[in-house]
Order: structure tokens, then C-alpha cells, then sequence
């Protein structure tokens, strides 16, 4: 169904279509969640806060084409309200056990566990380098690896144009890239006699 | 360095970021792909770039995947389940049922009947059963009501135990209910606390067990669990 006409429905107070938005969404949300909320703030709190005010706001959304922005907003401020609270969770750590379940797994439903812990600590040191990343950058770089979202629609979320989105990408992951080397240039050092 | 130089340095450098986030992403036209080759030609150093960034990439999609899957498992709550309610910081995954439970706490506790097969039994909270009491926190739970107007707790359970059984989602509620606590009430009669017993079912790709690394850490792995074997053997 058209997205216009879900929010339409959704506006009327048609649950199955606010249902059908929020699962069509849902999975950005939770990267512009990852891109401003405090680490280690719980990611499943923050999404069941958006999802709460979703519920709670939707009549007073005014113009139905502006849903995406709305609904980034209601995610930027979950999460700046979290930051502002102070509130101290394990989510990061949550967020890599998530991982080690994930893809521990030898792709036959068997646990392996070496692979899966490998995997875990690149995600920690990933999830890390996310943290030190400038935020002008970190909410476009995370949308762009969400799948299949394009220039296009990261622009109709954050309200950049599309050159801006393709820019900052671009900028953000170089700077991730000297992060990175910063990261393992101590590392390297050492292991060079 | 002129302000000019700085600012050609700088697009400079900004387009070769765009060239090899454009070719990671497998969006590099044939003209991108000549300009990149252009500038390897003066610097190679760019080719460990995009080995690098190729790297950095995957494991960034690892991450931002790993968070969509946790959001694939937040669902909206209902109307009833917003912070008009109480008990507004939900866990609103897999709780549901056990929330509008608690909200039916003026119901008769022993009208529930089970129909169906039992797969996995969720007992939902306890509270107390003052029927005023129950009464008023039906009272604050009447909001705009987007949905449906229900007006009484009793009405939600009810509701969901209809909408429930609709979807398989319930399979419905045992007929004991257990007492927890009983106290006198000064206005007569008894205080009871008990616990009512919803069976729900739902259906997972996975099911998850606890574990503990070699080095100690809590993870969560994945239960293998045996094949069934067909009825007929």
C-alpha cells in the first residue's frame, strides 16, 4: 500500500496501518537511534520509547508527507532525552551479546564459538569508533548501511539535500577510516620488533 | 598554503572520499571508475584506501544490521499500553498479553477456559484485587482511544482474549488462578493477590539459551534443539 495512504489510515486510527508504517521503518529508526543515543544506552528502551510516541502523537502530525522527518525527530530527541537523563545501561554490551548469537553461528544452526567471539570484539571496536565519529557525519553514514537506503531517502529523512547526504557519507567514512588507524597504529607499533 | 589552496585541497579530497564510497557501495559509474584510475595513477595509496574502506564498511553494516534486528522485535504498543497507563516503562516485547491481563483484575478470576493445544505458558503479573481500586486504574486508562473505545478493564482482557484467540496468539486462560497473598479489608471482605495463567503462543526462528564464555562472560547462543520425530515412528 502507498505510504501516503498508510499514514492516512494510520491518522484515522487504523491500527493495522500504523502497525505496517512502524515495521516498514522500524530498522532506520534504530540507526538514527545508534547515531545519537549515549553509549551504552539500551537500544530496546530507546525504540519502545519512539514507538510509545508514536502511538501517543500521531493525530497531532499535521501534514502526512512529513512522517519521515516527524518520525526521525521523535527518535533524535528519545535519544537526547535519554543523554540528558544521564541514564546508564549496559546497551552496548547487550548490543554485542545480540551480536555473538547473531552471527556465532556456522550457518548450519551449529554455535561456533570462535568465529562468533571474533565477530563480537569487531562489532565492540566498531560500535567504538561509531561513539568517536563527529555527529554531524554519524546519522548519515549509519542510514546509508541500512539495507537497501539510498541518497534519495536518507534526504527525506534528515531533510538534507542529496548532495550534502553523499558528502558527509563520504566524509564520515574517511574520518571512521583514520579512526580506525589511529586505533591500530599502537598495535602496530608493538608488534613491530 | 593560500585560502584557495586549501579549499581546492579539500574538494579534492572530498571527491576522492565520494569516488571510493560510491565504488564500495557498488554505485560507481564508468566515468567514476576512469577518475578513480586517474588518480591511483598519481597515487596508489588510494587502493589500500578502498581496501580499507571495504573493510570498515562490512563491519559497519554488521552493526546498523544487528540494531534493525533488535528493532524487528519492538512492536507498537496499543493504545492502552501508552504512558496514559500505568506501569508506563513496559517491556513491550512478548508482554503484552501478560499487561492487559493485569489490567483485568475486576474480572471473575475463574471464569477463564482453555481451548486448544497448550504450546508455552506465559503467567501474566499479579495485583491486588480491590474492586475500587481496580476500578479507578480502569478509569485512567480511558484515553482519545485511537482503536476501539474500551471501557473497563474487564473489557480490555476480554478483548484481547477475543483479538488473541483470532490471530493464535492465545490459546487462552487456565482456570486457576493462584493465590498469592489475602488480607482482611477494613470496608469488609478480603484483599486477595493472585496470579492468572494466560497461554500464549507465538513462533521464533531461533530460540536462544544462556552461556558462558571461556572467559567468563554471559552470551546468549543458540539452543539447538533436537528434530522432532515424525508421530508415525
Amino acid at each position: 500500500m502507498d505510504e501516503h495512504d498508510l499514514i492516512g489510515r494510520a491518522r484515522l486510527g487504523d491500527k493495522a496501518a500504523l502497525d505496517a508504517l512502524w515495521q516498514r521503518y522500524r530498522r532506520w529508526v534504530a540507526a538514527v537511534l545508534l547515531a545519537h543515543k549515549p553509549r551504552e544506552t539500551d537500544l530496546d528502551d530507546l525504540l519502545q520509547e519512539v514507538a510509545l510516541t508514536v502511538v501517543e502523537k500521531l493525530g497531532q502530525l499535521d501534514d502526512p508527507k512529513a512522517f519521515k522527518p516527524w518520525l526521525r525527530t521523535i527518535a533524535v530527541n528519545a535519544a537526547r532525552a535519554t543523554g540528558r537523563k544521564q541514564t546508564r545501561r549496559r546497551g552496548l554490551l547487550k548490543l554485542v551479546r545480540h551480536e555473538v548469537a547473531s552471527v556465532g553461528s556456522d550457518g548450519q544452526g551449529r554455535w561456533n564459538h570462535a568465529s562468533g567471539i571474533e565477530r563480537a570484539e569487531r562489532s565492540r571496536r566498531m560500535t567504538g569508533l561509531i561513539d568517536r565519529l563527529p555527529e554531524i557525519y554519524r546519522e548519515c553514514v549509519l542510514l546509508r548501511c541500512v539495507r537497501g537506503m539510498t541518497h534519495a531517502q536518507i534526504s527525506a529523512i534528515t531533510g538534507l539535500p542529496e548532495t550534502t547526504v553523499e558528502t558527509r557519507i563520504a566524509r564520515g567514512r574517511r574520518a571512521l577510516r583514520e579512526l580506525a588507524n589511529e586505533a591500530n597504529t599502537p598495535q602496530e607499533k608493538a608488534a613491530t620488533p | 598554503m593560500t585560502q584557495a589552496d586549501t579549499a581546492g585541497s579539500s574538494d579534492r579530497q572530498d571527491r576522492r572520499d565520494i569516488l571510493i564510497a560510491r565504488i564500495v557501495d557498488g554505485h560507481a559509474s564508468a566515468e567514476d571508475w576512469r577518475e578513480l584510475r586517474t588518480i591511483a595513477a598519481e597515487d596508489q595509496s588510494i587502493w589500500s584506501e578502498l581496501a580499507e574502506e571495504q573493510e570498515l564498511t562490512r563491519e559497519l553494516v554488521d552493526v546498523v544490521t544487528l540494531a534493525g534486528d533488535i528493532a524487528e522485535r519492538v512492536e507498537l504498543p496499543t493504545h492502552e499500553q501508552t504512558r496514559h497507563a500505568p506501569g508506563r516503562r513496559l517491556r513491550l516485547v512478548g508482554v503484552a498479553g501478560g499487561w492487559v491481563a493485569a489490567a483485568g483484575l475486576t474480572l471473575a478470576w475463574m471464569t477463564g477456559t482453555l481451548t486448544g493445544t497448550m504450546t508455552s505458558t506465559n503467567a501474566s503479573p499479579s495485583g491486588t484485587a480491590s474492586g475500587a481500586q481496580a476500578g479507578a486504574q480502569a478509569g485512567s486508562m480511558q484515553t482519545a482511544g485511537i482503536i476501539s473505545p474500551i471501557n473497563s478493564a474487564a473489557e480490555a482482557l476480554a478483548k484481547y482474549l477475543e483479538l488473541g484467540k483470532e490471530s493464535g496468539e492465545v490459546i487462552g486462560e487456565l482456570p486457576q488462578s493462584l493465590v498469592l497473598d489475602r488480607t482482611p479489608n477494613p470496608e469488609g471482605g478480603y484483599d486477595v493477590v493472585y496470579l492468572r495463567q494466560i497461554v500464549e503462543k507465538t513462533t521464533v526462528d531461533d530460540i536462544y539459551e544462556p552461556a558462558t564464555t571461556d572467559a567468563g562472560d554471559l552470551v546468549i547462543v543458540p539452543k539447538n534443539e533436537p528434530t522432532p520425530i515424525p508421530a508415525a515412528w
